[in-house]
């Protein structure tokens, strides 16, 4: 009996330490800034989340471990279209991925808010732009009233300036500051790898350089040439120290631009992205997770064929490269910028291997096999 | 019957014949040099739209490109001869196929709301466009490069066929036809929405731009069909002219003078069905100028479709031809969709005839 007494002091101490921890964490409570500039509390307990779109799992799975869908209990179901290679990679390793609710398809307006609602998330992720409920989705104050915070994150619209600050919000909104902080860690250490090179470059030195994005897809309409100005791909241009010349023409972060501005700047690089798979038998470049560097560029030959682009300077003399196109809406973004400053900069950036910095991320932060061909040259180098 | 009938009254009106006939034949001078004024503006809009771009070619390497196209580089070959020229051409075709198109339907449907767009034509191509486009399904054996067209053009072709058929069912009640072009326009419509419903963003922003319109597929190739359509169709409509012109005071008036109005619908119909599914399926759903160049037409021109007609064309091609020039010049450098333009740039046209009100009624 008296061996016991000093145990239930431990313990009385114990408890009050306890109590004190939840009573100061509560008198905490995580309060934060989303990217729409709107204050949110994030609850103690998350243990159901919403995502707004689906390709927020590329930031979700990199701070879950081997869990990434544990805790979703939702989200859009645009993934499946958009990135079917990505989808698959995950799909292989997580077949739940086909049993999780989907809130809508790919758009904002099939959005059923009966649907999220009746998911009864702990706290649900919106981007500011896109596929899923936007700022001015009433679904924001349905949820609201409900008792369920919204977090406005955004990789897309601008993403060089917003790409951190999301990671952060989504590792607060989950309880992950750390895995989220590792990430931010990473990805900063890349950034200024690449800025401490091309911050040098005056302006007037820079390449110009045109990124056509979903070139091929637009069957029936204009040949060419949507793209990114300021904002989206053109961020990564900018970063990667490229002149995008599609920024002073385009009023937001996407647009088309004449085909004919196009032949008369003629860029110094020609850049296409793009979201094909394996087995599309239609126009545009084939890139992402399981897909060879062969396949990836027997895609890109076909859409520099095409008249008003074939006669590119930048095609004429090779300086054509196919990127991801989902890079504008995910973290992984620093590997565009890599892989573009290593086009435009190809001595400065001798050492720079993007496909390292690929499998580390994968490696470090990432529980399923992601690799393939995300950024491939038209020509091979000898 | 006849009590009141007094020779002497009607004199003076038989007096009066050669004046009336040099009356008319002042008419006749007054809308030929309307026509005339017409192909000028058309010609001047299609050079304006040609000379500016936002390359800033120079007149003189312009004109070096046309005459010379070898002396020059492959960037200007293509601006000019694959971009300029096509584009300035074609918008002037399909605005005259759509002013033409529409102004035939007007007048065998007895009803000013008729056009290509309002009776569903449009809508109907747009369906057909959105199979092509998100779900990729088309007709077995076309290159990818043209199954959106090929769509469209069977789509539309479907929707005057089914137009036709209510006309013939319902023996010759105009209204219900229309009726029916409208509830054909909201279906197809429906079922693009529901399309869109299930689209990834990239086909789902393809199609948006396909149906917000847009000149920039021109090729050579589309031009000569549609010129051909156009050069079959016009002197068609112009030989049917009188007959077109009869059936405006009604039916039974027109039957009474010994006219096959059924044989007429159908044809006409048939030159509907071409012209405006060609020019949809080119250059994607173009609403505004079917149903206005007709009306525009009718206020300067009347009812005479000898001048009703071609005045349709010529309006709806100075109009396209305008917005083309406009869509390429509101923001330097960037295509804005024609379809938007149009609007914007035949409305204004479009109420200062309306409101001036001096048409030839």
């Amino acid at each position: 009996m008296r061996s016991c007494l000093p145990s239930v002091k431990t313990s009385a101490s114990l408890l009050s330490a306890l109590f004190f921890a939840c009573c100061s964490h509560a008198a905490l409570a995580l309060t934060v800034t989303d990217v729409a500039g709107r204050t949110v509390d994030i609850p103690d307990k998350v243990d159901h989340v919403l995502l707004g779109e689906g390709r927020m799992l590329y930031s979700v799975a990199m701070m879950e471990g081997d869990q990434p869908f544990k805790r979703i209990v939702g989200w859009q179901g645009e993934l499946s279209t958009v990135d079917r290679p990505g989808y698959a990679a995950f799909k292989a390793k997580f077949p739940q991925i086909d049993q999780l609710p989907t809130i809508g398809t790919t758009s904002e307006a099939s959005v059923s808010p009966e649907k999220v609602l009746a998911l009864h998330p702990d706290i649900a992720i919106f981007g500011i732009a896109g596929h899923g409920p936007g700022v001015k989705n009433e679904l924001v104050e349905q949820l609201q009233q409900a008792g369920v915070p919204v977090v406005f994150i955004d990789f897309r619209q601008h993403p060089l300036q917003n790409t951190i600050p999301s990671l952060r919000l989504i590792g607060q909104a989950l309880h992950r500051e750390k895995q989220a902080q590792a990430y931010i860690d990473f990805y900063q250490q890349h950034l200024k790898r690449v800025e401490e090179v091309v911050n040098k470059v005056s302006l007037d030195q820079r390449p110009t350089v045109f990124i056509e994005m979903l070139a091929g897809y637009n069957k029936g309409g204009a040949v060419c040439c949507h793209t990114a100005g300021n904002g989206n791909m053109g961020d990564f241009i900018q970063a990667a120290g490229g002149n995008n010349i599609a920024a002073k023409l385009l009023p937001g972060p996407i647009g088309d631009i004449n085909l004919e501005k196009l032949i008369s700047a003629d860029p110094k690089f020609y850049l296409v992205d793009g979201t094909r798979d394996n087995s599309s038998t239609e126009a545009g470049l084939k890139v992402g997770a399981g897909i060879s560097e062969a396949q990836s560029r027997a895609s890109l030959e076909p859409l520099v064929a095409r008249e008003g682009i074939s006669t590119l300077t930048a095609v004429q003399e090779g300086r054509v490269h196919g990127i991801w196109h989902n890079f504008y809406d995910s973290p992984y973004n620093i590997l565009a910028i890599e892989a573009m400053a290593k086009w435009f900069y190809p001595e400065q950036f001798k050492d720079l291997d993007p496909n390292k910095t690929l499998a580390e991320l994968q490696q470090r932060f990432l529980p399923v096999d992601i690799s393939g061909t995300y950024w491939v040259d038209l020509k091979t180098t000898p | 019957m006849n009590a009141s009938f007094d020779p002497l009254k009607d004199l003076p009106k038989a007096a009066s014949v050669t004046p009336t006939l040099d009356d008319y034949r002042r008419v006749v001078r007054r809308r030929l040099l309307l026509l005339g004024l017409f192909l000028l503006a058309i010609a001047a809009s299609v050079l304006l739209d040609f000379t500016i771009g936002p390359s800033g070619l120079s007149l003189h390497a312009l004109w070096q490109t046309l005459v010379d196209r070898h002396s020059v580089s492959a960037g200007q070959q293509v601006i000019v001869w694959s971009i300029r020229l096509p584009q300035s051409l074609m918008a002037v075709l399909v605005g005259a196929a759509l002013g033409l198109a529409g102004a035939e339907m007007q007048t065998i449907l007895n009803n000013p709301l008729a056009s290509p767009f309002t009776l569903g034509v449009s809508h109907a191509a747009a369906f057909g466009a959105a199979l092509a486009i998100i779900l990729n399904l088309g007709v077995p054996g076309v290159p990818e490069e043209w199954i959106v067209a090929v769509n469209a053009f069977i789509f539309a072709v479907i929707a005057t066929l089914l137009l036709d058929l209510m006309a013939r069912w319902r023996k010759a009640d105009t209204g219900v036809v229309v009726l029916f072009g409208i509830a054909l326009g909201f279906t197809f419509g429906a079922l693009v929405s529901l399309i869109q419903f299930v689209a990834s963003e990239d086909a789902l922003q393809a199609l948006v731009f396909w149906t917000l319109g847009s000149l920039a597929r021109a090729t050579w190739f589309k031009l000569a069909l549609l010129a051909v359509a156009l050069a079959v169709a016009l002197p068609c409509a112009m030989r049917r002219s009188w007959q077109l012109t009869a059936l405006r005071l009604g039916e039974d008036r027109a039957a009474s003078f010994g006219i096959d109005v059924k044989r007429l619908r159908l044809g006409t119909l048939l030159r509907v069905s071409v012209l405006s599914a060609l020019a949809v399926a080119f250059v994607g759903t173009i609403g505004f100028i079917g149903l206005v160049g007709p009306h525009i037409s009718r206020l300067l021109f009347g009812e005479d479709h000898r001048f009703y007609l071609p005045g349709s064309a010529l309006a709806g091609a100075l109009i396209l031809s305008l917005a083309s020039v406009a869509s390429k010049n509101i923001i330097p450098g960037v295509l804005i969709p024609v379809g938007i333009v149009t609007a914007l740039v035949g409305i204004p046209f479009f109420l200062t005839i309306v409101l001036r009100g001096k048409g030839v009624r």
